[in-house]
């Protein structure tokens, strides 16, 4: 009887331990992972680093100018093309007048802006 | 696992010794006496023994210890590690990157000649005899370059020369280049700050530590690159030989805007210690000239020596210890305070110090902080130069900036006091709410006069000597000066330090902006004038043009474009000044 059970345990030990053997091989193989996921993070992260420099460094108030002035049609903002609400003219009654683009425009060519003209 | 058998085969000689002690007592029953007792205790012994080699073994079987990243900590932590900074809406002014160093160990190189002659055509930054020098230094560890380029680095690396290594190191980078080179200041080849905030964050202890939470300046980019260019372009236009510029918050003291030329390029600070280059708006004490006159007419308002209807005699020179002193603009003719202000009278402003006397004056200055060095956060400061005994004279000429030397951005602060209510505020580099900074301000002259000033500077634009300095909407209000500078042999006739002090909107002022040119030349666009009208003020005036929307200053009805006169200017202001 002590036999078969001490058998018993001899074999579960055995099982016990080859599970142990597998575990502590998959743990490790997780640690490499979660290695391998920390030094992408931290690599990712210096990366993000390097495209913020990057990214203020195309922004540089200075080279958007440059571009500014060389491909668009945008100029400092002008004292004529700000207005305040009061100087917009009051909500139309009645139907929806259709806009039509021919309506659109700055600022500074309405009502509000030619007063200061 | 050794634990399973620990029953099965210690049990047995447990057992046998149990029995030999029994036998040697010759009394068979003690076995079951006396035998569970010492047999329990040798067992558990050796189960304890099992049990500690289990536990261990499964200690060593879990449990993996780190090999440690020892030397490569050292290596890193050679330089200090530093928060960014970045401007008040976010926009990055300074940052940590990482590049690779190159070291050498003299000890692993095999031939010095071979390792000098294929790197030196990729370090081209070093001579040949420099890299042999360093190499035949018997070191375990030489710096040969710090902070390579990628392509350095895998250059080096293709060599595959024996004793060489590279070390990734925290290297300093400023974005934007010069734009706010003397706000910023700048590091060493360690990583650490040697002037500008850069120095003040190491004092403070915001570097170097754990946790680098990036640091918000005060500065606004955009209003710094239009500071920067205006006065880049006016240094060519009107042919100075240095300039200097500040944009104020007035109710926070906050500096918006800093700019100082010549400046330099941080990310290659060789050039910042160029005596020329020093940030004139902290670290360089100036007489002003006629700016100063917007103190005296204050502090002849607020010690009640002089109100808005005083009138002073300008219509001959005052001499005074073998000195004259004459007016530029000059009247011949009795002067109304509002008068000596925008006429720029000397004669006016030196007989109203003459009314206040020293003492009211010095303390009045010194109330201003005219008088001590301004300490902000930027380490450069200097001390105010004035004479230790305060003669008569002094008393005089200092009334219109001449014998009293302070730092621009000195008198920018004091003139913020005069014109935001009273309240003498420090200036900060670094974000700060009006409620914080109110804690720390002074009331240094009442309301009341505050207004008046205000009232001055606007007229000074509208009617005055600095006309050039209106800009359309925005209410500019100011005071011009132009002073001789001093040299050797006395105050020099054609040597010029031009300087405007402004406000805007001057009805109720949210920003103080003061720009100061070093010796400017008259160019035919100016008539060949030279002084601060024809200068300073224009320069102001196109600054403020294009920053006054970006801060978000919203145009409004002005009394002289209606044709209304400084009437109407008067009547914008709550208190009615006079």
């Amino acid at each position: 009887m002590i036999r078969l059970f001490n058998a018993g345990l001899v074999v579960l030990s055995l099982i016990a331990a080859g599970m142990l053997y597998n575990m502590k091989y998959e743990v490790q193989s997780y640690r490499l992972a979660v290695r391998k996921l920390e030094r992408q993070l931290a690599s990712e992260r210096e990366a993000i680093q390097v495209l913020q420099a990057e990214w203020s460094y195309l922004n540089r108030p200075e080279r958007l100018q440059r571009l500014a002035e060389q491909y668009t049609s945008l100029r400092p903002v002008r004292m004529e093309q700000i207005v305040s609400l009061d100087d917009l003219p009051g909500r139309a009654m009645g139907p929806i007048p259709d806009l039509s683009p021919a309506m659109g425009g700055y600022a500074g060519l309405g009502a509000g802006g030619s007063r200061i003209q | 696992m050794m634990g399973m058998f620990t029953p099965k085969l210690k049990v047995k000689p447990i057992r046998a010794v149990g029995s030999y002690g029994a036998a040697g007592h010759g009394a068979p029953v003690s076995v079951e006496v006396g035998g569970p007792g010492r047999f329990l205790l040798v067992i558990s012994a050796c189960a304890l023994c099992f049990a500690v080699i289990g536990l261990r073994l499964a200690d060593i079987a879990l449990v993996e210890k780190g090999a440690g990243n020892a030397h490569i900590a050292v290596a890193d932590s050679r330089r200090y590690e530093r928060p960014d900074l970045t401007d008040r809406n976010g926009n990055i002014l300074a940052k940590d990157l990482y590049s690779p160093s190159l070291y050498a160990d003299a000890g692993q190189i095999i031939d010095v000649d071979e390792v000098v002659e294929k790197l030196s055509p990729i370090l081209t930054e070093l001579t040949p005899d420099d890299l042999d020098r360093k190499l035949r230094r018997k070191s375990a560890f030489i710096w040969l370059k710090r902070g390579l380029t990628p392509k350095q680095q895998s250059k080096i690396h293709a060599l595959g020369l024996p004793g060489l290594g590279f070390v990734r190191e925290k290297q300093r980078v400023y974005p934007n280049g010069r734009i706010a080179a003397h706000v910023l200041g700048h590091v060493n080849i360690d990583n650490r700050g040697i002037a500008g905030i850069e120095k003040y964050i190491d004092r403070i202890g915001l570097s170097n530590n754990k946790e680098l939470t990036p640091l918000a300046l005060s500065i606004d980019l955009r209003a710094q690159h239009v500071v920067s260019k205006e006065l880049a372009a006016a240094l060519i236009t009107y042919k100075a030989k240095a300039a200097t510029a500040v944009v104020l918050d007035v109710h926070t003291g906050e500096v918006l805007a800093l700019s100082s030329l010549p400046d330099y390029d941080p990310n290659a600070p060789s050039d910042a210690l160029k005596p020329d280059n020093l940030n004139r708006m902290t670290a360089g004490v100036y007489e002003l000239g006629s700016v100063f006159k917007t103190f005296t007419v204050a502090m002849a308002l607020d010690e009640g020596v002089a109100t808005l209807k005083s009138r002073y005699d300008a219509r001959s020179p005052i001499r005074k210890a073998g000195f004259k002193i004459d007016d530029f603009h000059a009247q011949r003719r009795v002067l109304t305070v509002p008068e000596v202000f925008i006429y720029s009278s000397n004669i006016g402003a030196a007989k109203m110090a003459e009314a206040s006397g020293i003492k009211t004056q010095k303390a009045f200055l010194r109330k201003l902080g005219l008088l001590d060095r301004m300490q902000t956060e930027l380490p450069e400061s200097r001390n105010p130069l004035y004479p230790k005994d305060w003669k008569p004279l002094n008393m005089l000429t200092i009334a219109f900036g001449h014998g009293l030397a302070v730092s621009p951005l000195q008198a920018a602060a004091a003139a913020a006091a005069l014109v935001n209510g009273g309240k003498m505020i420090t200036p900060t580099f670094l974000c700060r709410s009006e409620a914080r900074a109110l804690f720390s301000a002074r009331q240094v002259i009442s309301p009341e006069t505050s207004a008046k000033m205000r009232y001055l500077m606007r007229l000074n634009v509208t009617k005055g000597t600095a006309r050039k300095a209106d800009v359309p909407g925005f209410r500019v209000g100011g005071k011009t000066g132009t002073a001789e500078k001093p040299t050797r042999y006395g105050y020099s006739k054609n040597k010029l330090l031009t300087s405007f002090m402004g406000t805007f909107p001057a009805d109720a002022p949210r920003y103080l902006i003061l720009v100061m040119l070093d010796e400017p030349k008259g160019i035919p666009e100016t008539h060949g004038y030279a002084t601060s009208g024809w200068n300073a003020a224009p320069v102001t005036a196109r600054i403020v043009k294009r920053i006054a929307p970006m801060l978000g200053v919203l145009p409004a009805e002005d009394g002289e474009q209606a044709g209304a006169g400084a009437g109407t200017v008067l009547a914008n202001f709550k208190q009615h000044p006079g």
